[in-house]
């Protein structure tokens, strides 16, 4: 058997090919099913994620399928010519594809690195596969391996931890200080690019909130319109300080928008609660000694950058761990697939063994005149001996098999059990010629 | 013997606890964060055990001593660890648990003796509301204080800008003045409780106390226990009256918890109390 993925991703192919071979879950389910039914001896594990589309198999090594057919199969079903995308495909096989799909399921490439989501999308994949009964033994073991090395890699790193972005580092922050974010008034203080991203941040963690302030009324109507969010007029900045959780500074300006005593008294001394000041404009709009006000935490884009980067090193480290562990399962899994090869090999190895010797008892016993207890006992004692002489064989197999490996091992017992028929059928052959 | 051996074994798995927690905090991970669970059971356990061979010996609730009212106190203080662990995973958090709990046991020892007979006065039920609402109110105060603390330690990281010594190892501010204010108000409630159960042991079974109304209400110890209950009563109030920022209030709580720890043990190794409820 051999182990193939045929896909492509979000590294090398547009959006635009990527929408057109997608699959949802009927589509997966139904093309999984005309897979079995197509090629019953093989195993299918299809992944249809919005960043990539991957076919997995396991197939027989002669006369099975190939990852150009398996790229066909995407054509045929989605309508849709090989050569639209066949540059962007990538196949690999045997370790390769383990390695692949260990990867792919742990994270490590996909576009943000450490996303919990790939790995609940792989599981899906193999769910829908599992009801589609398109999965055996191989797909079966080889998806687990996935989990399985997919949790030592979340266990035994830090890939989830730690934002890699100045607006992701922020994000963090504010859910440091407030206990439900999504009730905390953020105001957002300018509509610049920076600014932006920080909305969409908090957006995408569930603040409702949400204030844009900003010099051009229209264009802050403008953001609020596309993100839905409410728009004050920059005289009122002051009065949406006052009671905000979060402030998000971007707006442009030559000096500082706020000075520590001012906004001290603009804040008053009654103020309880905490305020985020995440100022990521340059030249800065808030004074850096506001911090030292009590319950206001100033934070400036560098600061923010810093942790940031240092979340960015930690996280590069973090992927060359994980890369060993993959390695190292793949490894393991790859020893098993290799050794499912051995036992009908040797299996063939005892029968050929076994016709060999049946053949030279009988010549012998054409030869002589024996009576039938005799007869009988010859046979017993030529199959042990041919048993003991196995024996001897399987034993210096496995020894090849730990010292060299799985794949040596069957070469070996492979080459064994050629011999074996040559010279069984030589044996057949000199039989034939003399009768 | 055995009773000294076994409540060894509780500190010396109190002290493994700790360095896991010191350890957690110094490898930046929570990998040894499962390790503490399992160790603080045990340590658990084995004070559990001290407990059940001292009401063997005196054949009644073994809670006569400070000795016992201490295990008491880290068996309650390391059960609500176990049950917040679930909840609060970050590493300062159970860190900073398992030293205040080894600080109390090392405490224990202090104020260890052997088990004593009740006084007659320890079976009433003034006694025992006295005693438990005390307990209680010990352990209202200490994770209070506890929360206190790391508000305190996250408040001086974040201002400080040392953000990476925050996320994910301290948890939420919020949640921590959340829960210095419950533990607050559970010591005040408590507190109180125990001061008029205490009071109405004084009031009415004075004879059995041997001593005079004002010997026992001048005690050292109900002083300082009077005034954590009064600094208690401040806070609350400078609270609702929105006069009091949070690190004003997780500095004052630091001093109630000081209160009651010299309310508990420095008046008892110091020997200026009447406080007792052993024959």
């Amino acid at each position: 058997m051999k182990i193939i993925v045929t896909g492509l991703s979000h590294k090398r192919t547009p959006i635009e090919i990527r929408e057109k071979l997608a699959f949802d879950s009927s589509q997966t389910v139904k093309a999984l099913t005309e897979l079995k039914n197509r090629f019953h001896e093989s195993e299918f594990v299809l992944l249809s994620t919005c960043n990539r589309i991957e076919l997995y198999c396991a197939t027989k090594r002669e006369g099975g399928l190939t990852a150009q057919d398996l790229a066909g199969f995407l054509s045929d079903f989605h309508n849709i010519k090989v050569e639209d995308f066949r540059d962007f495909l990538y196949m690999h096989s045997d370790g390769d594809a383990v390695r692949h799909l260990l990867a792919v399921a742990s994270s490590l490439d996909s576009m943000v690195i450490g996303e919990a989501q790939i790995n609940r999308q792989v599981k899906e994949g193999y769910k829908l596969a599992c009801a589609a009964k398109s999965t055996g033994k191989i797909l079966n073991r080889l998806f687990h391996c996935a989990f399985a090395t997919s949790k030592e890699i979340y266990t035994n790193t830090s890939i989830s931890s730690g934002r890699v972005s100045v607006a992701g580092v922020a994000v963090e922050l504010a859910m440091q200080l407030f206990a439900d974010i999504c009730s905390a008034k953020v105001v957002v203080i300018g509509a610049g690019e920076m600014g932006e991203l920080l909305l969409q941040h908090l957006l995408h963690v569930g603040c409702g909130n949400v204030n844009i302030v900003n010099r051009s009324y229209e264009h802050g109507l403008e953001l609020a319109n596309h993100y839905r969010v409410t728009v004050r007029k920059w005289e009122a900045l002051a009065e949406q300080l006052i009671d905000a959780d979060i402030a998000i500074a971007s707006a442009g300006g030559q000096d500082y928008l706020f000075r520590k005593k001012a906004f001290e008294e603009m804040m008053g001394s009654h103020r309880k609660k905490p305020l985020l000041i995440i100022d990521i404009a340059v030249p800065r709009n808030f004074e850096p000694s506001i911090n030292e006000i009590e319950n206001v935490y100033l934070y400036s884009v560098d600061e923010l950058s810093e942790v940031a980067e240092q979340n960015r090193k930690a996280r590069e480290d973090d992927i060359t761990a994980g890369r060993q562990i993959i390695q190292k399962n793949t490894a393991g899994f790859v020893e098993w697939f290799n050794s499912r090869d051995l036992g009908p090999l040797i299996g063939q190895m005892k029968e050929r063994f076994g016709q060999i010797s049946q053949n030279e008892l009988e010549q012998f016993l054409s030869r002589t005149s024996q009576d039938a207890p005799c007869r009988k006992l010859a046979k017993l004692m030529v199959d042990r001996i041919v048993n003991k002489l196995l024996h001897c064989v399987i034993k210096n197999v496995n020894f090849v098999a730990r010292e060299h490996g799985p794949s040596e091992a069957v070469k070996l017992v492979d080459s064994i059990v050629r011999q074996a028929e040559e010279i069984s059928s030589e044996s057949t052959n000199k039989e034939n010629t003399k009768s | 013997m055995p009773e000294t051996i076994i409540f060894a074994i509780a500190t010396v798995m109190y002290a493994i606890a700790a360095v896991i927690g010191g350890l957690q905090l110094w490898a930046d991970g929570e990998k040894y964060r499962h390790f503490m669970q399992p160790v603080v059971c045990t340590a658990i356990v084995f004070e559990a055990v001290v407990l059940v061979f001292r009401a063997v010996a005196i054949k009644a609730v073994p809670l006569t001593g400070l000795f016992e009212s201490m295990i008491v106190l880290t068996i309650v203080f390391g059960l609500i660890y176990l049950f917040l662990s679930i909840a609060i995973r970050q590493v300062w958090f159970s860190s900073v648990i398992v030293w205040v709990i080894l600080a109390m046991i090392l405490m224990t020892w202090a104020v260890a003796r052997p088990a004593a007979e009740p006084a007659a006065v320890a079976a009433t039920p003034w006694a025992m509301a006295h005693g438990i609402a005390m307990i209680l109110a010990a352990v209202s105060v200490t994770f209070a204080t506890a929360n206190a603390c790391l508000y305190l330690i996250g408040n001086h990281k974040l201002k400080h800008k040392k953000i990476m010594q925050v996320l994910g190892k301290v948890p939420n501010m919020e949640k921590l003045e959340y829960m210095n204010l419950f533990g607050i108000r559970a010591g005040f409630v408590f507190i109180t409780i125990g001061l008029i159960s205490g009071l109405g042991l004084a009031l009415l079974r004075l004879a059995m106390l041997g001593i005079s109304i004002g010997e026992w209400l001048t005690d050292i110890k109900i002083i300082c226990i009077i005034a954590a209950w009064a600094l208690l009563a401040v806070i609350l109030v400078l609270n609702r009256l929105l006069l009091l920022k949070d690190k004003a209030r997780a500095v004052m709580t630091i001093m109630v918890f000081v209160l009651v720890l010299f309310a508990i043990l420095g008046v008892t190794i110091l020997g200026a109390t009447h406080h007792n409820f052993s024959g």
